[in-house]
């Protein structure tokens, strides 16, 4: 009898919590238009209840997905860096591209502007110092092209003279070269002397010291010496030391970077000097447009 | 009434790290049941059946909450199908973890067969019913397959989280634990 009461009481409890769900779904099946004040109050309890639900399932979803993100950025981090590589890579061999085509550049600007006879020639091989300063260069020009003392230019200004010359190559004495004599004149001057190489990208010169010379006065071949076209630039002073002998002593620091040189010229012949003799063109009479002739 | 909470906490727990994972992985992966999982091990707990029903309709109304469905689906499949689970607990026991995985993932299957069932029937009256539906028939089989995979370990995890708080064994009312040999 007990046995019994209790089952009929334990499916009458079971029968009303179904009935909690069944409500649930009626209220939510009404519209809103037409819920009842039990459907209302029905939905007023689940609200925050779904709101709570909601912000857990994200809170964890959000945990999850800065795990798995994590896992995803760092294999993207690795393909990035793989890039990265790459390109830094390429902006090395592009930087130096550029930096050959300005030099092309300008000394095919050269060639056009000088009246010498000229041979391009690239540098194949540098002689260094201790102290990893150039002091000798290679060019690709051989015997059969060019001769001894010829003298090779850039476009910042004069390299120095072929010293020795082989079957394939030969080999440039540079103006720093304490072998090296050049005729030099200082333009804003007229003082002149010869320029000789002092060792590591340096030159001296001697000038008498009624010269009024500056720091930073141009220095440049005079011409004088038969080997050298007259007016090339060669460097700037430095410094002026006076010397007992009535003279001045001009340290020279040379234009030319010699170890950024990669493309210099060989003046084959230099241009011819200008006949005083020869006949002037003819004056071109300047236009008259649409102007009535008087 | 901490009891009460634990489940209650443990079943929020479970929706909230199946949920979020779903959410994660944009529902691509195996994704538990939670509560199912630790309804069916409810009912092999030896809860009374008022009670049991009662936490299964809660359970069942949780996941409602949270799969954004129709409020009241789940939680009468989780009610009525509890009343059927509790009577199977009574009879036959589920030892090992393939039976405890077998068993969670029948009553998933049961308990989504219902719930497609119920919006097919609700189809006409809730406007978001048709998308729900579709979205459950195909995920049915994974939802199984995942709840199956996942129900031995959840029901061992549960065992020890219930052992600790002496949840249902003295706090509730029980019948004499599980099911009768």
């Amino acid at each position: 009898m007990a046995a019994s009461w209790r089952s009929a009481k334990d499916a009458a409890i079971v029968a009303g919590l179904l009935l909690i769900p069944v409500a649930l779904l009626v209220s939510f099946v009404r519209g809103p238009e037409r819920l009842g004040p039990f459907d209302r109050a029905v939905r007023r309890i689940v609200v925050p209840l779904e709101a709570g639900v909601s912000y857990a399932t994200r809170m964890v979803g959000a945990f999850f997905e800065r795990w798995i993100l994590q896992a995803r950025l760092q294999e993207e981090n690795a393909v990035l860096r793989g890039q990265v590589r790459d390109l830094e890579r390429m902006v090395r061999r592009l930087r130096s591209l550029a930096d050959e085509n300005e030099e092309l550049r300008r000394a095919l600007q050269m060639r056009e502007k000088a009246a010498d006879d000229l041979l391009v020639a690239e540098r194949v091989g540098v002689e260094q110092s201790p102290h990893f300063r150039v002091i000798g260069v290679r060019i690709d020009r051989g015997r059969g092209q060019v001769r001894p003392d010829m003298p090779v230019i850039a476009p910042d200004g004069v390299v120095g003279r072929i010293d020795r010359t082989y079957d394939d190559y030969s080999e440039v004495m540079l103006i720093t070269d304490p072998r090296s004599r050049v005729a030099v004149e200082l333009p804003r001057t007229r003082a002149q002397g010869i320029l000789v190489g002092a060792g590591e990208d340096l030159c001296e010169v001697e000038v008498p010291e009624e010269f009024d010379v500056r720091a930073g006065d141009l220095v440049q071949t005079s011409g004088v010496d038969d080997i050298f076209p007259k007016g090339q630039p060669i460097g700037a002073v430095r410094s002026i030391e006076a010397r007992p002998d009535g003279t001045k002593r001009l340290m020279v620091t040379p234009f030319v970077a010699f170890d950024r040189l990669f493309v210099m010229w060989v003046v084959l012949a230099p241009a011819p000097r200008p006949d005083p003799k020869a006949e002037r063109p003819p004056q071109i009479p300047p236009a008259s447009g649409l102007a009535p002739a008087r | 009434m901490v009891r009460l909470a634990t489940f209650v906490v443990l079943l929020l727990a479970g929706i909230a790290v199946a949920g979020g994972l779903a959410d994660a992985l944009h529902g691509t992966v195996f994704v538990p049941a939670a509560p199912a999982i630790l309804t069916v091990h409810l009912a092999w707990s030896g809860v009374t059946l008022p009670m049991g029903v009662g936490l299964a309709i809660l359970a069942g109304y949780l996941q409602d909450l949270d799969s954004g469905g129709v409020i009241g689906l789940s939680a009468l499949a989780y009610g009525l199908a509890f009343v059927g689970l509790h009577r199977i607990a009574r009879r036959i026991s589920a030892p090992g973890a393939v039976g405890r995985a077998l068993w969670s993932g029948l009553w998933t299957l049961l308990v989504d067969v219902w719930v497609a069932v119920g919006l097919y029937v609700l189809l006409p009256w809730v406007r978001l019913a048709h998308l729900a539906e579709r979205s459950v028939w195909q995920g049915v089989f994974w939802h199984v397959a995942a709840t199956a995979l996942w129900a031995p370990a959840v029901w061992l995890a549960a065992d020890r989280i219930y052992a600790r708080v002496g949840l249902f064994r003295r706090g509730l009312a029980v019948e004499g634990g599980g099911a009768r040999r």
